[in-house]
């Protein structure tokens, strides 16, 4: 399994992404019943993907197994345009504030009660890749469970709301902030034994 | 009350407590704001009753229940503890006694004499998959559905903060450097309780060899003695 990088590309240019937008068809619509995302085509793609967004990927011999999607919070994005009910404080928006969302991986590369492969290894390439375009602050909408995996990985998780029933399922969105250090906490936690994108002297000053 | 406003203040209040008692005292009020005014606790739930207490925090359970609780062995047949270790959502106590064998409705019996008549439990698995519990405990369950995920969020920032007081997180950069497969053979033997000559018998190597390993490992592990190397290495789940 690599870690792929997609930047600036929008939707239909590149063969690897659209293989991603069935992968969250297939995970959103066929099997978590998300019925608002349904595309007769099979890709599920919204009003937020654009050029703007780094799409990471996570490709098993040339298929698509894992995905989130990165966006910058002074562009449109979920939160702010379709969950804005989730904050009762100000949502924290920026440049260097992005948002995480659609993070999705293939039935069969996913663990159960602990994190799969695919899972830790979007994780640490993600906080990486944010970490050297000097972002350390994130966005995300997600369930409460994993507040207490983030702050074991030694993030500082921020509640902008309660929690809310969507679907049927608690949604709660955080504000989370992290630093060299919690990029090797997380690394030890997840069981990634070193840097994926980062070379070795950057890894080395901590 | 703003609920929003309490549960946001309660969190900073969690994470900014320097002590235990402190943080327990923080706990107590936010549980008797939800109905649960007898005790709260937050406790690791290892797999077998002999290290019940790796990490147990308790604040003003009634008088004698938990000496009680240990000295009758309540661990093994606890229906609290059972759907602990299969549930992800936290429950409420007599929804884990739903059906209760004879042990089991004992042991539900017995809090009910130390004013114990309900309760509800935070599971909180680690990364790792090691088992924790928040617990508040009351005389009446009232606790309407919609408030269980936020008294779920209190008690999860509650358990991680008693974590970091208590230095329980893993430390990382020495974490980087993971055992040998010949390390972890010998703190396997240390834990058992051998000898440095006896591992060295064992594996058919010098003294001065199996020293050296133990130096490394408790190098990488941050620790100082061997107790504390087996120590870690369970909590860092590299022994199980």
């Amino acid at each position: 399994m690599e870690i792929r990088f997609l930047e600036g590309k929008r939707p239909g240019t590149d063969l690897l992404l659209e293989e991603a937008f069935k992968l969250r068809h297939r995970v959103f619509v066929e099997e978590l019943k998300w019925e608002a995302l349904r595309k007769s085509d099979g890709r599920e793609i919204d009003q937020f993907d654009g050029p703007q967004c780094t799409y990471l990927l996570a490709v098993d011999q040339d298929t698509v197994v894992g995905h989130l999607r990165m966006t910058p919070t002074t562009y449109p994005h979920l939160l702010a345009d379709v969950h804005a009910h989730l904050c009762a404080r100000p949502e924290p928006r920026g440049p260097a504030i992005w948002e995480w969302t659609r993070y999705c991986a293939q039935p069969r590369a996913r663990g159960r009660w602990k994190w799969g492969q695919v899972a830790a290894h979007i994780e640490i390439a993600s906080l990486e890749w944010l970490f050297m375009h000097g972002v350390r602050d994130v966005v995300v909408e997600f369930h409460p469970k994993f507040i207490e995996r983030h702050l074991e990985m030694g993030f500082e998780v921020n509640l902008l709301g309660l929690p809310v029933e969507m679907e049927g399922e608690q949604v709660v969105a955080v504000h989370m902030r992290f630093d060299l250090s919690t990029l090797y906490q997380a690394r030890a936690c997840l069981g990634v034994s070193g840097p994926i994108l980062m070379n070795e002297p950057v890894a080395a000053t901590a | 009350m703003d609920r929003t406003a309490f549960v946001f203040d309660t969190i900073q209040q969690i994470k900014l407590a320097t002590r235990p008692d402190e943080l327990m005292a923080v706990l107590a009020k936010a549980g008797a704001q939800f109905g649960f005014g007898k005790a709260c606790a937050i406790a690791s739930i290892p797999d077998n009753a002999e290290d019940f207490e790796r990490y147990c925090y308790i604040d003003c359970w009634p008088a004698g229940w938990y000496e009680r609780y240990l000295e009758r062995n309540h661990f093994d047949s606890d229906p609290v503890i059972k759907k602990l270790r299969i549930s992800r959502q936290p429950f409420a106590w007599h929804e884990a006694a739903t059906n209760p064998d004879r042990q089991a409705a004992l042991v539900m019996n017995e809090a009910t004499e130390f004013d114990l008549l309900a309760g509800f439990n935070v599971p909180v698995h680690s990364i790792k998959g090691q088992l924790a519990t928040v617990t508040f405990a009351g005389d009446r369950f009232d606790l309407p559905w919609e408030d269980r995920p936020t008294l779920m969020l209190i008690a999860i920032y509650a358990h991680d903060r008693i974590r970091e007081l208590m230095g329980v997180r893993p430390l990382h950069p020495s974490q980087q450097r993971p055992l040998t497969p010949r390390e972890i053979e010998v703190l396997k033997w240390t834990a058992e309780g051998k000898t440095s000559q006896d591992i060295a018998d064992i594996l058919s190597v010098s003294l001065p060899t199996v020293q050296s390993h133990m130096t490394n490992l408790c190098r990488k592990l941050d620790v100082v003695t061997r107790a504390q190397a087996t120590a870690r290495a369970v909590r860092w789940g590299i022994l199980t």
